[in-house]
């Protein structure tokens, strides 16, 4: 017999836990009687089981760790985010002794049904083997109790009082870029019935780049001078004055006020309130800029045509051109802090700086 | 919320020692896993380092901030995902030869068995809600309700992200798969 769609499906779900006893049956049957369809089984099972090997294979380098905390101003401890770390170890064992016990029925379901099916012809027989399994099964897949971690979790998706979203709500504005994420405190913001999830549902084509000021606030911009601004998601968009009609390719806020837009012919534009105004600044270049990322507070740099990297240690204000030493178009550029950055751009050209852009070398 | 967090968001919202204390406890029980999931979901370890380093500056100043959170494993989790997110939409929609170089640059190069390093490149296949959906579901482990309140979406959604997501990678790897089950 060959896997069905519903089949694959059902294995599918058998894998999360959520068949009934009448799907199961229905499930081991099929499978008793299709060696394809058995082996999909493994094949999913296999995904499962690597996919969880995934997370006590990473590692976080030291001198990220040590970035994050001078960052903060804090001494960076001696072994953290390793291997190892407390919740990496608990998540760890919380999926493994969650997917064993389904692993172990499926892998015992597999070599019964291969039995079954080389047994002769006995219909009694075989019943009996699958509903000695199935009784086992049953036993084997109880559901573990819900973790203390787990409940808390579903815990915070109750909604709060109007006094505790209020508070969230004044807090999450002056939070920066980001808001709480219960979605009581969500509702309060955005006007909408409480426990109603919030999509996202803006079109990718339409913009340039977008960059999101709140869990809720996005700003986007587009070609010939349009911003736009969504409060509510990405649901309903307002277009915004930019004063220019040139093409703008990036955005980049800092704080749920302050942001930065590039464009063609050298645009750069500054906005202090989250795009109410805009204002066009002189960055000294008429070459297209095509992204903008802050680094600082006060430190944002640009990257786009023919090589060109500028540096504003003004939040956008004024601008200085760095020598890149290349006239390369470049495309992405990241700053872990002031003074350590990558830029990278077209034929794969990466330049790297530890001294906030002074000297770039080839990567 | 466990107390000992509790007390440890207390102590992340006060000063000096304390908070510094209460941030190093946070970070060592979270970066790891905040810094998997980054990592699946851009496949970009430059990038993922300095994401990790956004996202804990923001939670860090989230705190300071005065906000209520039972609980911070999720919410790092939420800044986590709307970053790499954010970061997606920065990329250049330029699907040239260029673009892949540039791409290539940033491989991964952490030591990986051979059939997990095929599961995650297949990850690019994935958009990113699809992508993001698997990543939650089979490499952090998270249950469907936690799933709902880092991203959004209903469980019924989230369920048929993970399924459709899987569809597309067993396709992808299933002679890989089959070859190394003989």
């Amino acid at each position: 017999m060959q896997p069905t769609m519903s089949n694959e499906y059902l294995i599918h779900r058998y894998l999360s836990e959520e068949l009934s006893l009448e799907e199961e049956k229905h499930l081991f049957d099929a499978l008793s009687e299709s060696e394809e369809l058995r082996s999909e089984l493994s094949t999913q099972l296999r995904l499962q089981q690597e996919a969880q090997k995934d997370l006590s294979k990473v590692s976080i380098p030291p001198r990220v760790t040590k970035a994050i905390f001078t960052s903060l101003g804090f001494t960076a401890p001696m072994h953290t985010g390793g291997k190892f770390s407390l919740a990496g170890r608990q998540l760890f064992t919380r999926t493994t002794a969650k997917m064993s016990t389904v692993f172990s029925a499926a892998a015992l379901m597999i070599a019964l049904t291969t039995f079954a099916y080389m047994v002769v012809d006995n219909s009694e027989r075989i019943d009996d083997i699958l509903s000695q399994s199935s009784s086992e099964r049953t036993l084997d897949l109880h559901p573990p109790s819900p973790s203390k971690s787990e409940e808390s979790f579903l815990a915070a998706e109750k909604p709060e009082t109007i006094t505790e979203n209020r508070k969230l709500e004044e807090a999450s504005v002056k939070a920066g870029h980001v808001a709480e994420n219960t979605i009581s405190a969500i509702a309060e913001h955005a006007r909408v019935i409480p426990n109603e999830p919030i999509k996202a549902y803006f079109d990718i084509g339409k913009f340039s780049s977008v960059d999101y000021l709140t869990q809720t606030k996005i700003i986007g911009v587009a070609d010939a001078g349009k911003i736009y601004c969504s409060e509510d998601g990405g649901k309903s968009w307002t277009l915004q004055e930019s004063k220019t009609s040139n093409d703008l390719f990036g955005v980049n806020f800092i704080d749920t006020e302050r942001g930065v837009v590039v464009g063609a012919n050298g645009t750069a534009l500054l906005t202090p309130n989250a795009g109410r105004d805009w204002e066009n600044v002189e960055t000294k270049t008429k070459v297209n800029l095509i992204t903008v990322r802050f680094a600082t507070r006060d430190t944002v740099y640009a990257c786009g045509a023919e090589g060109v990297i500028l540096r504003s240690t003004t939040a956008g204000k004024d601008w200085d051109r760095l020598e890149s030493g290349t006239t390369a178009s470049l495309f992405k550029i990241r700053f872990t802090n002031g003074s350590n950055g990558i830029v990278s751009g077209e034929r794969g050209f990466t330049l790297q700086t530890h001294d906030a852009g002074l000297t770039w070398e080839r990567k | 919320m466990d107390p000992r967090e509790e007390q440890l968001i207390e102590d992340l919202a006060g000063t000096g020692k304390e908070a510094e204390r209460a941030f190093t406890e946070i970070y060592t029980r979270y970066a790891q896993r905040t810094y998997a999931f980054i990592l699946r979901m851009t496949n970009d370890e430059a990038a993922s380092q300095d994401l990790l380093q956004e996202v804990f500056i923001k939670f860090y100043n989230a705190s300071k901030q005065g906000l209520v959170f039972t609980n911070p494993s999720g919410f790092i989790l939420v800044i986590a995902k709307n970053l790499c997110l954010n970061w997606k939409r920065d990329l250049r929609p330029l699907e040239n030869i260029d673009d892949i170089l540039i791409a290539s640059v940033d491989t991964p190069t952490i030591e990986q068995d051979e059939l997990l390093h095929l599961i995650n490149l297949s990850l690019e296949l994935l958009e990113f809600d699809y992508r993001q959906a698997f990543v939650l579901k089979y490499y952090q482990g998270c249950t469907y309700d936690e799933m709902t309140l880092i991203t959004g979406e209903t469980i019924p959604a989230l369920k048929n992200k993970v399924w459709r997501a899987k569809e597309q990678i067993k396709k992808a790897l299933r002679p890989y798969i089959l070859e190394n089950q003989q």
